[in-house]
């Protein structure tokens, strides 16, 4: 346990480490700004369409769809359609009646905000209905062909999206933005490369690793001391970074529905998950903390093998690029981690990888993979800067 | 002059900078095969058509060019109406007994046959017909995807940026780390020469590299599409669409080579820069990486990555040359900029300001590299005195 606090003391408590932290912590919140100015369609900020929206929407609309709320919406929706998007003859002019300023903007906001998103949520409960009740028919087919694993993914598929619906309306931009987000991700890796190639090339480079390993504890001890808090720097990081990231979305796009359904979002219809928005974003962050602790592994495992900083930290950097290369072009989705850190395609369809004959979730799968291949890669470490250790003692005997 | 050769010595033999080149430069041919996206696949599948008709209407648009497209469109319709209608004579006969003889068939719908087999190449051509004619005094026909392949894109060529990373920041970071530094410094030409042959020799490796990468790339893609007619304006490319530059294709990738050319020597300078102040190699790699590819991956609206007075502007090029792209979607409220055009002026100040900054680094540099340690010294000894004293 001491050894470990050491490690943690040599390695990541220093001073250059704090000052990247806090750059880096405004550059994320300064991108999530220039990300936010980008996209976004109704903020925060006291512009005239926001405000309305807003009120409107915290006013009227907002929780339980209800038909009264649904004749309201209409009774001042329909009109505008018909000006605006039938007979198209609304008025460029500006006019104090409305509640933008103009017909037109009265439209769009009416139909972007409310219409729209209410009407998704409204019929969300007969989409996933329709699914289970395919299911539920390939069910008799499959049964009849003795096909067990078509039987049983379609039955895991019938209990999934069975009992669905939204029954409540939220604004969801906050949560489209910030599951469509990754650059957090990149600056952790970038603060994983800058803080954990030293970990292992550090006692080569100042011959410490030759004293090491002649000490009680230097051999096995310290290895694993260094591996452990390395994972604990990544996932202190992540959390740090993912934490802001939370706050600079709510901050920038108002926060509201935290406990709203992750399928009430259009990108996620056919999640194979039941969960709601805060549970997602938790899952979500230890998902991407897992893909992250793997990358990192690889980062130790180069630093285990080198005994300058140079090629390290070139080749970690080449490999992140590489990944995220693969992840872009190749069809193979398995081992990859940068699945994990980017992983709104891992959880926005459902779907199963055989294994004896039983379904099991395709997210389950790449997370196990990736865990295995984290895993080869701390074993390969371990062995690495053992076999440093006694060609050390070895050289020393001469 | 001989301990430039020592240096040159240093760098390629025992940093290994050699080797480094030779495998990134086969890895950026390596590359340029793989991710080879500029092209059209359409282009290739049709190519043989395609061809055909480009070869009749190349250059600019013309009253003849544009009959002949008219016509040719004219012919290939009417070709199909024609060999339907006598596909259904010919059933028709086949139903009422008077049967055609299929070697009259063959030989009469062959014509048409061949006119109709040549439609997607023509298509192809019309729909670069439909693009130039918004714009016919600048927009040319050519076969694209060559040039498309060299110049439409804003990609970080990351073989080139890893190799100068290779090569730069060991030249100071070795003699920090081996601690050679001190002994250098009090050797007789290891002071100011020594920083400045260094710095000559970094420009002077960065130089030739970025030439050959440029040569690179132009032979590949001159090799794989072909790369001709260079003189056309560079608004030929659906890329360059709305730029407001005047001025050829291959005037363009001169340009091009030449930002590269100056971006990478800030980009080197940068380094050298940090390696000489921070004295460590992850530090120097640190922050050089982050300079680079934090607001390459991190800006949302990536024009704007032009207009900051760092290297990567001038290290990605084509940027500067490119018109406003204004989209508008169902989904949004307002239109989007997805490009804002780089005007002149902006681009003076953007070069003169980044030049400035480069100047005052290397001024920085070469003070910092002579003075710091005696310096440093003479202080600590100062404070030792003055605590005796008390």
């Amino acid at each position: 346990m001491k050894i470990l606090i050491f490690e943690i003391r040599k390695n990541f408590l220093k001073r250059y480490l704090f000052v990247t932290l806090c750059l880096l912590t405004l550059i994320n919140i300064f991108m999530i700004y220039d990300y936010y100015k980008e996209n976004h369609v109704f903020s925060t900020e006291q512009t005239n369409r926001s405000e309305v929206f807003w009120n409107l929407y915290k006013g009227k609309f907002k929780g339980k769809i209800t038909n009264e709320k649904i004749n309201a919406l209409m009774e001042i929706y329909t009109p505008l359609y018909q000006i605006c998007a039938v007979e198209r003859s609304y008025s460029m002019e500006y006019d104090p009646e409305t509640y933008t300023g103009y017909t037109f903007g009265d439209y769009r906001m009416l139909d972007l905000g409310f219409v729209r998103p209410m009407e998704y949520s409204y019929m969300y409960r007969n989409h996933a209905l329709e699914i289970a009740d395919k299911a539920m028919e390939n069910l008799e087919f499959f049964r009849s062909v003795d096909n067990n694993y078509q039987y049983r993914s379609n039955l895991k598929i019938a209990s999934l999206f069975g009992d669905r619906q939204v029954t409540d309306f939220y604004h969801t931009e906050m949560y489209e933005n910030l599951f469509r987000y990754d650059f957090s991700s990149f600056l952790i890796l970038l603060m994983s490369i800058l803080a954990l190639v030293p970990v292992f090339v550090a006692e080569k480079e100042t011959e410490m690793n030759l004293i090491l390993s002649t000490s009680k504890k230097g051999g096995k001890e310290t290895i694993n001391a260094k591996i452990l808090s390395s994972f604990l720097y990544v996932i202190i990081i992540s959390a740090w970074f993912y934490i802001f990231d939370f706050l600079a979305f709510s901050y920038f796009y108002g926060l509201t529905g935290l406990n709203n359904q992750l399928y009430a979002l259009k990108d996620f219809m056919l999640t194979p998950l039941n969960v709601r928005m805060w549970e997602f974003i938790i899952l979500s962050a230890v998902v991407k903390i897992i893909g992250l602790m793997a990358v990192s592994s690889m980062i130790l495992f180069l630093s285990s093998i080198f005994r300058r900083a140079l090629l390290p930290y070139i080749l970690s950097l080449a490999t992140v690029f590489l990944l995220m290369l693969f992840n872009e072009f190749a069809k193979m989705k398995f081992i990859n981690p940068i699945e994990l850190i980017a992983n709104r395609e891992l959880f926005k369809n459902t779907g199963f990888i055989k294994i004896l004959d039983f379904p099991v979730h395709k997210f389950i799968g790449v997370i196990l993979s990736v865990i295995f291949l984290a895993g080869a890669f701390v074993l390969a470490t371990k062995m690495t800067s053992k076999n440093n250790a006694s060609l050390g003692r070895m050289k020393e005997r001469k | 002059m001989r301990d430039f050769l020592f240096e040159i010595k240093k760098v390629f033999i025992y940093q290994k900078g050699a080797w480094f080149i030779l495998l990134l430069v086969l890895l950026k041919i390596l590359s340029l095969i793989i991710l080879d996206n500029g092209s059209d696949i359409r282009l290739e599948a049709d190519k043989e058509d395609y061809l055909f008709y480009l070869e009749q209407v190349k250059g600019a648009l013309t009253e003849e060019t544009q009959s002949f497209l008219r016509d040719e469109s004219g012919k290939i319709a009417s070709a199909k109406v024609k060999l339907e209608n006598l596909y259904s004579d010919y059933y028709d006969g086949v139903i009422y007994n008077q049967v055609m003889p299929e070697e009259e068939l063959d030989s009469l719908s062959k014509p048409f046959e061949e006119q109709i087999e040549k439609e997607k190449g023509f298509q192809l051509i019309y729909d670069q017909y439909m693009y130039i004619r918004e714009n016919p005094d600048n927009r040319y026909f050519l076969y694209t995807n060559g040039w498309n392949a060299l110049l439409a894109h804003e990609r970080l060529d990351l073989p080139m940026f890893f190799l100068l990373l290779l090569l730069i920041a060991p030249m100071f970071c070795n003699e920090y780390e081996s601690k050679m530094d001190i002994i250098l410094l009090s050797s007789k030409k290891g002071r100011v020469t020594l920083v400045l042959k260094k710095i000559l020799l970094a420009f002077g490796m960065v130089t030739l590299l970025s030439l050959l990468f440029s040569l690179v790339e132009y032979t590949y893609f001159n090799f794989r599409y072909g790369l001709s007619d260079g003189d056309y304006p560079i608004q030929s490319l659906e890329y360059f669409h709305s730029s407001l530059k005047n001025m050829s294709l291959l005037g363009a990738f001169i340009r091009v080579s030449g930002y590269k050319l100056f971006g990478y020597l800030c980009f080197s300078v940068l380094i050298m820069f940090v390696s000489i102040c921070t004295k460590k190699t992850i530090l120097t790699l640190f922050i050089s990486t982050s300079a680079i590819l934090l607001p390459y991956f991190g800006l949302t609206a990536q024009w704007i990555q032009y207009l900051l007075p760092l290297p990567l502007g001038f290290m990605l090029g084509s940027g500067f040359f490119r018109g406003d792209k204004i989209t508008d979607s169902v989904d949004a409220i307002e239109p989007k900029v997805e490009f804002r055009a780089i005007n002149d002026t902006e681009f003076k100040i953007i070069a003169i300001l980044l030049i400035f900054i480069v100047l005052t680094m290397i001024l920085v540099m070469i003070k910092k590299y002579i003075n710091f340690q005696p310096i440093r010294r003479e202080v600590q000894f100062t404070k030792r005195e003055a605590g005796e004293k008390q």
